[in-house]
């Protein structure tokens, strides 16, 4: 192999080396949820408030790479991660994966597609069923999809457990007799059961402690990197998504804000939010301390989200241009910030 | 009790000097210059007729106007270490034994009504939650004035003070926000009006229990900043709980780390993260992100941390630790200085000489 692809296979991170294109697109994504009206409002007729979770989102997810969605609570990102599992129907927009729509067909064709795509939570402690033995847990998925014949679902079981670093000993245990390191452990294995071609992970390690997170991080890049997965990472946590991710796209009220590679949206972020949010992050270094403030003021409603750029109600260089719809600014290849002042560089 | 006579092993003043650790096993370590000293402190929790050590034999001080951090992950002690300064603790909790010394009082001596004086009135508190922790059912005003009862002064005074903490803890539209519920405000806001209670009654020490875990990152960064300027502004010392290590190293001066309910390590927060005198405090830093797998995998720590009822003997910590040898099997190894200021409970400290770098 010549220098140049090593290198080039470097940048694009641990993922195969031809690349087939996108396996899971969105397009022009909408989807909002009605709020409850007081009694008043109610017997008015006055319509019910709508929180817009998701807003005009078009992405593509190239095959074999891992995505990261990055955003503070109230961004969407989880409703985008549950929206291309197939948890709920946008209301505007399309979801596809490999071309075919995931929310269009017959529960047959659904069915068959949906195993292809399989999350991963934040609590395993509420995902997994308390009555269900470890062992159960992992052999339901398997009937269910026929995985592998009736009589190898024992032995596929075990080899599920090892592929996550437990022992086969743990099949007769309940959820609440494991930490929550071995949980999310079980969980993980319970995805990949049905061998799906992408894993959602929403805030899949965010409820561990530190030393039990980074365990099971390492385990996601073995995972992912062995068995060829496409990864949409969901997180609140910068650092976490940047371990993880090729790809970056930075969430705030319902709106993809920035695009682009990890390294690129990490050292030269173009859009003011994601330069904030990068300076907010407590860095486990006391030598680079800082006084002030990364960002002043709060998050507005998402049921009311401003007019043109959804941040300028925070942002220090917001000026009236700003109540427009920004447009989104090329920053380098596949690097892109919405935003009237982001500026592209110098060629 | 599970409190045990073996706390002063492990008792030594953070800010005790080499010699003088040595000479009195800490016990009376060198507390003058700061305001709150902790020795020797065991709390056990009763469960199912058993008693659990969840703190055993730590000692600290707070010096005047510091951030102090207290780190540690779940179930190591830290919420327990500080809740039992200001006696704070479930039901089923026993303090068996310990120190703990502010203003010339030892705090574990007072009864519940001499205690009421001291919570609010010298010593304030934040917690988690603040949803949790605000009355719902009163106005933020209210609340914050609640601190005061009892408190001289007219009510035109009263009102003023209870402004003039909304303001120093940068609540927008004092005037306004003074009649408003909690349920009104963003979660930035009602952590500042949980701070502004805490504050309103010009305590000489705060303690904060993970006051930003439930914030966004931003919101986060908003309060640390708030409480640093607090405590530069007010010469109010801290003591800032957290299981984030990047918490401790943007807001404190001096951190202590909590493992199985005892100090690993302490010293100033320059020196623990630069060169950690423990595996575990080594451990924990190599366990955070910091950059692409791509260039480099986490090396974390292997195992779990141990459950209360099966505390391993000796070294809490060394059946997880790269570097345990038969001795730390069985004797528990004594808090000692690792440097000037800067202790470890790890028997090895001296002859691995980095152990970021192994």
């Amino acid at each position: 192999m010549s220098d140049a692809t090593m290198s080039g296979a470097t940048k694009s991170g641990p993922m195969p080396f031809s690349r087939p294109g996108p396996i899971i697109e969105l397009d022009g994504v909408v989807k909002a949820y009605p709020l409850n009206r007081p009694l008043g409002a109610m017997l008015a007729f006055q319509p019910r408030p709508m929180l817009q979770a998701v807003s005009e989102v078009s992405l593509a997810i190239e095959t074999g790479e891992t995505f990261g969605l990055v955003g503070e609570s109230g961004c969407g990102k989880s409703t985008l991660g549950r929206l291309i599992v197939g948890l709920g129907a946008p209301d505007r927009g399309r979801i596809t994966f490999r071309d075919k729509d995931i929310y269009l067909g017959s529960r047959r064709e659904l069915r068959a597609l949906r195993r292809q795509i399989q999350m991963v939570f934040q609590d395993p402690y509420a995902s997994l069923n308390p009555r269900m033995t470890i062992g159960q847990a992992l052999a339901e998925p398997l009937r269910v999809h026929r995985v592998v014949p009736a009589g190898e679902v024992a032995a596929e079981v075990d080899r599920l457990l090892a592929q996550v670093g437990l022992s086969a000993g743990y099949v007769q245990r309940y959820p609440f007799e494991l930490s929550g390191g071995q949980r999310q452990r079980v969980a993980i294995a319970r995805a990949l059961s049905v061998r799906p071609a992408v894993l959602v992970a929403d805030e899949a390690v965010s409820g561990l402690d530190v030393s039990i997170q980074a365990q099971v991080l390492n385990l996601l890049v073995e995972l992912r990197d062995r068995l060829g997965l496409t990864m949409v990472f969901i997180s609140h946590d910068l650092g976490v998504v940047e371990y993880l991710s090729t790809r970056i796209a930075v969430m705030y009220l319902g709106r993809i804000l920035e695009l682009g590679p990890a390294s690129a949206v990490f050292r030269r972020a173009g859009h003011p939010y994601t330069q904030a949010l990068i300076r907010a992050i407590p860095a486990p270094d006391p030598a680079r301390k800082t006084m002030r403030e990364a960002v002043s003021g709060d998050l507005p409603s998402p049921v009311n989200p401003p007019s043109g750029c959804v941040f300028r109600t925070r942002c220090p260089k917001a000026q009236d241009i700003c109540a427009t719809m920004p447009p989104q600014v090329t920053l380098g290849r596949g690097h892109w910030a919405a935003c009237h002042f982001a500026t592209a560089p110098e060629p | 009790m599970g409190a045990s006579a073996e706390n002063a092993a492990g008792a030594a003043g953070v800010t005790a000097e080499p010699a003088t650790i040595a000479r009195n096993g800490g016990g009376e370590g060198d507390a003058a210059g700061s305001i709150l000293s902790v020795r020797g402190l065991a709390v056990a929790y009763r469960r199912g007729g058993r008693a659990l050590d969840v703190v055993n034999g730590v000692s600290f001080d707070v010096r005047p106007g510091e951030i102090f951090g207290l780190v540690g992950e779940s179930g190591s002690g830290k919420s327990t270490v500080i809740r039992s300064l200001i006696q704070l603790l479930p039901a089923n909790a026993d303090i068996g034994g310990g120190t703990v010394d502010f203003a010339g009082r030892d705090l574990l001596r007072l009864r519940e009504r001499e205690m009421r004086q001291v919570r609010g009135r010298d010593i304030g508190m934040v917690f988690q939650d603040p949803l949790n922790s605000l009355n719902p059912v009163m106005t933020v005003g209210a609340q914050i004035g609640e601190t005061l009862q009892g408190a001289e002064g007219p009510s035109q005074s009263r009102r003023e003070r209870i402004l003039a903490a909304m303001r120093l803890v940068h609540i927008p539209d004092p005037e306004r926000l003074y009649g408003a519920y909690p349920h009104e405000l963003s979660g930035g806001l009602r952590q500042r009006v949980a701070i502004a209670i805490a504050l309103v009654a010009s305590p000489k020490l705060l303690l904060a229990d993970e006051p930003t875990t439930a914030l966004d990152v931003t919101i986060q960064d908003q309060i640390l900043k708030l409480l640093m300027e607090l405590s530069g502004r007010l010469g109010m010392s801290v003591i800032l709980v957290t299981h984030d290590l990047g918490v401790v190293a943007q807001t404190c001066q001096r951190v202590a780390v909590l493992y199985a309910g005892r100090i690993v390590e302490s010293g100033p927060v320059e020196r623990v993260f630069a060169r950690p005198a423990h595996p575990y405090t080594a451990g924990l830093l190599q366990s955070i992100p910091r950059g692409p797998a791509s260039e480099g995998r986490l090396q974390g720590i292997g195992g779990t941390p141990p459950s209360l009822d099966s505390i391993p003997a000796g070294c809490p910590f060394h059946p997880r630790c790269a570097f345990a040898m038969e001795a730390c099997r069985t004797g528990r190894p004594p808090l000692v200085a690792h440097e000037a200021n800067h202790l470890t409970a790890c028997l090895r400290h001296g002859d691995v000489p980095d152990f970021a770098h192994v």
